[in-house]
């Protein structure tokens, strides 16, 4: 009777398990089965919208993707011999427009993109970190199908050609690229930076204010970097840098359209310099998408007639002079309404509160302040690009003090009346949707012994 | 004016991990948060404390905290009604956060005065015409 018994049993569990086995084949027909397949894909189209990011819809309402079929069809990325928006402004962005239509666009193609270095001789930091801004969003709508379909589905990939020139590898690394150091190499050499920061300026409580973490923690890796040095900051560097990384995250996170600004930072030293004359180039890159400071004025004129009524009528004395038009011939109104947006007292927020219009200035004199290190060709820079306007302040063309205000002309004549220096303000023939801020400072040990 | 000196501590406003004082919007909700358009319309005095430990109060703040305040009393009744102290014992870096609380007064003064910067340029101009 036992035995009998414990027969059936084991029919029992040996027909239990077929039977879960042909559910469950069956449920994998069902789910690979051409009516589910259609389905399907019919859902990850419709929900694929919902998923975009913030940073893509604004690209795309902006209109900053390819329109050119021809190079739309190849799934290979070749990066231009110059990456520099400064250099090679139109093979710069309509690199990075092809590239937005490959990702994004295409993110259920099957086939990877492969992103090739192979031809590029000068990668730009500025341009490198809005590549790299473009493949952590592209990843991040990645995952976020993925998650959604449960793997069920197949999204791009993007590989990296590793042919490429060594200096160009090491920048690669210094963004946290899937590449590995090349220190055999002489010339500059990444030694330590941080990942890409993505600051967001939905502001719940005071607790959760990013800006000063972010200050905070940027101030950290400066002092890491002058360590090596074997300084740190004073408090007068402290304050400095607190100022100046504060006020330009201030400005990023005001002017944004979307709820992120980004930032990163790099230090890299010369591979052949000994330890007395070994200075490090630290990079701090600020970036955030929106309108230029030009568009902020224009869309703002009504709101901000009185700003845009001093900035007209200045544009309008000198451009439209018989004496002078001639020599701002190469600038155009966006050039110089940026110049001027940038002056103390300026803002495209102004109608918003009419003590605004501080930031800009500030964070200028904070860099002219800290950046006076220069030596051969360690040049100490500060770039601004917004729309189709870079502008350049170095230690040649400071802020300067009228009454009660600081104004930055670019001219030697310290004079908003005379035309900026040509290799100071300069037309960008291609547009870029929003604002990059790169500051290039020097770290000698014997210079800031007695500085900072 | 003589009246019970208040402190308001400034401290949970600066932000966990933050070692400075920074955005406008911050200082807006810090005004909002410490009803400052009340404050301003009675008669007692204020001490704002700068908590020990501060690195930076950028003008952007101060602004977004104070400049209705400046606005409303006038420069003068507002140094009376309001000052603002700095907590700690290390004297630099009170130095600087004074630099900077001077800034953001010099700020709120041009703004108040309508001195927007290319004024000056402007008359330039017209002046060499006539």
């Amino acid at each position: 009777m036992y035995l009998k018994n414990k027969e059936k049993l084991l029919q029992y569990k040996r027909e239990k398990k077929r039977f879960k086995r042909k559910k469950k084949l069956k449920k994998r027909s069902r789910i690979n089965s051409p009516k589910n397949t259609f389905w399907l894909k019919k859902t990850v189209e419709a929900k694929r919208e919902t998923y975009l990011s913030p940073l893509y819809k604004f690209l795309r309402k902006k209109e900053f993707y390819s329109k050119n079929p021809r190079l739309l069809t190849s799934n290979i990325l070749s990066v231009p011999r110059i990456l520099s928006f400064e250099v090679n402004n139109k093979g710069t962005i309509d690199f990075l427009k092809l590239l937005i239509s490959k990702l994004h666009p295409e993110v259920l193609n099957p086939s990877p993109l492969e992103l090739s270095f192979q031809n590029c001789e000068r990668l730009d930091l500025g341009a490198l970190m809005v590549l790299n801004v473009f493949i952590q969003d592209f990843f991040k709508y990645r995952r976020r199908l993925l998650h959604s379909f449960k793997n069920r589905i197949k999204v791009r990939e993007i590989v990296f050609n590793e042919n490429m020139n060594p200096q160009i590898n090491n920048l690669l690394f210094t963004m946290h690229f899937n590449v590995k150091i090349n220190d055999e190499i002489n010339g500059r050499v990444p030694i330590m930076g941080f990942r890409l920061i993505e600051g967001n300026k939905k502001l719940k409580n005071y607790a959760e204010n990013s800006k000063g973490k972010i200050c905070f923690a940027i101030r950290k890796y400066i002092n890491l970097c002058l360590n090596r040095h074997g300084v740190e900051l004073n408090p007068f560097g402290v304050n400095k840098f607190d100022n100046l990384i504060g006020e330009i995250l201030n400005n990023a996170e005001d002017h944004s359209k979307i709820d992120n600004w980004y930032v990163y930072g790099s230090l890299m030293e010369n591979s052949n310099d000994n330890d007395t004359l070994r200075t490090s180039e630290l990079n701090l890159v600020f970036l955030n998408f929106g309108d230029s400071i030009y568009e902020g004025f224009e869309n703002t004129r009504k709101e901000n007639f009185k700003t845009f009524n001093e900035m007209n009528k200045l544009y309008q004395s000198l451009t439209h002079s018989p004496k002078l038009n001639k020599l701002y011939r190469r600038f155009s109104k966006e050039n110089l309404f940026t110049l001027f947006g940038l002056q103390e007292g300026y803002s495209r927020l102004k109608f918003e509160s009419e003590s605004r219009g501080t930031g800009t200035m500030s964070f200028i004199r904070a860099f002219i302040d800290l950046g006076d290190y220069c030596y051969h060709s360690y040049k100490p820079g500060l770039f601004i690009l917004s729309g189709h306007t870079l502008v350049k302040c170095d230690q040649k063309y400071k802020p300067f003090q009228r009454g009660e205000r600081y104004f930055l002309s670019l001219n030697d004549e310290q004079d908003l009346t005379k035309p900026p220096s040509k290799n100071h303000l300069l037309n960008l023939e291609e547009y870029f949707p929003g604002t990059v801020l790169l500051t290039k400072i020097y770290l000698n040990k014997n210079h800031f012994m007695t500085k900072l | 004016m003589s009246y019970i000196d208040q402190d308001i501590d400034l401290l949970k406003f600066r932000g966990n991990l933050s070692t400075a004082f920074t955005g406008r919007p911050e200082g807006e909700k810090a005004r909002e948060e410490l009803n400052l358009d009340v404050l301003d319309m009675d008669k007692f005095q204020y001490t704002f404390v700068i908590p020990s430990g501060t690195t930076a109060f950028n003008p952007s703040f101060y602004l977004g905290l104070l400049f209705d305040s400046i606005k409303n009393l006038g420069i003068n009744k507002f140094e009376e009604k309001y000052t603002l102290k700095i907590g700690g014992d290390n004297m630099l870096f009170k130095n600087q956060i004074i630099m900077d609380i001077e800034e953001g007064r010099r700020h709120a003064l041009n703004a108040i005065g309508g001195n927007t910067g290319l004024s000056f340029f402007i008359k330039k101009i017209y002046g060499k015409k006539n």
